[in-house]
């Protein structure tokens, strides 16, 4: 991740470097527990600047975990038990024909989907989202939730378990 | 065990594509895998708006902020001067503190032959010191305990009023506001009053003398003298005598030079009026001596006189 020399995270470079790398993933990580996007971005801020004020102690390569310690931390803080409303950007239907009742079933499908997305329990929520939004790999997950690669598969095999139990009803099979 | 543990895992590990053949077919068999498949699909196609513009310049500003404050050196801090006024006070306060605990401290003040030193109580009297002499005083308690131990030179210039008293080895001197001079040195004393009233005390001996009058007292013979005290100035650039025997005169270059004379059938009771130098001991030397017929050679500290 780092070729730098000196790997302390007060060299602004090796700063800005970590935001690069870890501020979107951060945000919606952040947004998974929150589902508030604004708060989100505020919350990878406070987390950044808390980074930057103990900079001397924490090296390049711990700066990941920190922030994200830091910005569950901040959550805690705020809003424990808050019931959240994830909403994703949804691509656009492109090129096919569109058929209306395709469209429809689609949309539904993707509503349904969303919504037993947001009731999922907290872990498994982050877990699943975190595998599939920003591309994490488990021993990533693992290693910024601090819990085993086991666990996370664990999580995101009930994740999965769950999801496919609420959408099963659907008539997926069409679209 | 290991079945429940890889049940638990089993979507999981269907994602990463590490089932086994027989697990996978029994999931096909349920059509699992093409319900997993379609919300893999589906929510891979999703995502989550880039994060606003200005997001990482308000990250900068705020540490911009934060630094200015951080760089402030901890010695500019406000907080810094509170912190360091209250050691200091402190410090005087326990140094205080021991003063009153202990015995009186004397401050002792030295002065060197040849040389002068005035200094000024916080009473506002003055002490004027004169060649090789010192004074000792109570520098905490002055204002209760007005007394002061001195050997040498010293005019003293008392302008409050209440109880003031010099000590010198084998007398003292009490006054009430006023302006004398005190010589002593080798059992030699001299006390000249130049204002107010002044009570000396040498052995067992007191006398009260008024401006214009002296007492000096040789090897412990006291005697009151007489003088001008317009002429008489008190340690000035030129030290004046009138009518000052000539032991008087010696004692005080020896305390101002600190100078010991040898004479050899010199006669040490003779009167002697006129001034000498405070500056320059061979000028002194002369001014005093050549007027009085007496040869001197002086080696080092050591002057040896001798009838012309």
């Amino acid at each position: 991740m780092s070729l730098h020399g000196n790997d302390s995270v007060c060299e602004e470079n090796n700063f800005n470097v970590v935001y690069k790398n870890n501020a979107r993933p951060l945000r919606n990580f952040v947004y998974y527990r929150c589902g508030d996007i604004e708060k989100a971005e505020d919350i990878v801020q406070e987390s950044m600047i808390s980074l930057w004020e103990n900079c001397i102690k924490i090296t390049f390569q711990k700066a990941k975990s920190f922030l994200y310690t830091c910005a569950r931390n901040i959550i805690i803080d705020n809003s424990r038990h808050e019931k959240v409303k994830l909403e994703f950007i949804k691509q656009l239907n492109t090129g096919f024909a569109e058929d209306p009742s395709y469209t429809l079933i689609k949309n539904e499908f993707e509503k349904k989907l969303e919504d037993a997305i947001s009731l999922l329990p907290e872990n498994q929520r982050e877990t699943f989202l975190m595998n599939r939004i920003d591309k994490m790999t488990f021993p990533e997950i693992a290693d910024v939730l601090g819990v085993s690669v086991k666990a996370v598969e664990k999580r995101m095999h009930l994740a999965l378990s769950t999801l496919k139990e609420k959408v099963a009803e659907l008539n997926y099979i069409k679209i | 065990m290991q079945n429940e543990e890889n049940e638990n895992t089993l979507y999981a590990r269907w994602l990463n594509k590490e089932l086994s053949d027989q697990e996978y077919a029994e999931l096909q068999k349920k059509g699992d895998d093409k319900v997993l498949s379609k919300i893999i699909e589906t929510v891979d196609a999703w995502s989550l708006p880039s994060i606003s513009e200005n997001h990482k310049q308000e990250i900068d500003r705020r540490i911009a902020t934060k630094q200015k404050k951080k760089i402030i050196p901890f010695y500019k801090q406000t907080w810094f001067y509170a912190a360091a006024s209250v050691v200091v006070l402190l410090g005087i306060f326990f140094l205080i503190k021991e003063d009153e605990k202990n015995e009186p401290k004397l401050a002792r003040i030295e002065c060197l032959p040849g040389s002068t030193k005035t200094i000024t109580l916080a009473d506002n009297t003055v002490m004027i010191m004169n060649g090789q002499s010192y004074v000792e005083y109570d520098s905490v308690s002055w204002s209760t305990n007005r007394q002061v131990n001195m050997e040498g030179n010293v005019y003293f210039d008392v302008r409050t009023k209440g109880a003031f008293t010099v000590n010198y080895n084998d007398g003292k001197v009490s006054v009430l506001g006023t302006k004398f001079n005190v010589q002593h040195k080798n059992r030699f004393t001299s006390v000249k009053c130049f204002e107010g009233k002044v009570q000396v005390e040498l052995g067992k001996l007191s006398f009260a003398i008024n401006p214009g009058e002296g007492v000096r007292s040789s090897k412990g013979i006291p005697s009151k003298f007489k003088f001008n005290p317009v002429n008489v100035k008190p340690l000035s650039a030129l030290t004046t005598f009138e009518n000052s025997p000539l032991e008087e005169v010696c004692n005080a270059l020896s305390i101002h030079y600190g100078l010991e004379f040898k004479g050899n059938g010199v006669d040490f009771s003779r009167n002697f009026t006129g001034i000498y130098k405070n500056t320059s001991v061979d000028t002194a030397l002369m001014m005093v001596f050549e007027p009085m017929g007496i040869s001197y050679t002086r080696k080092g500290t050591t002057v040896f006189l001798e009838n012309k």
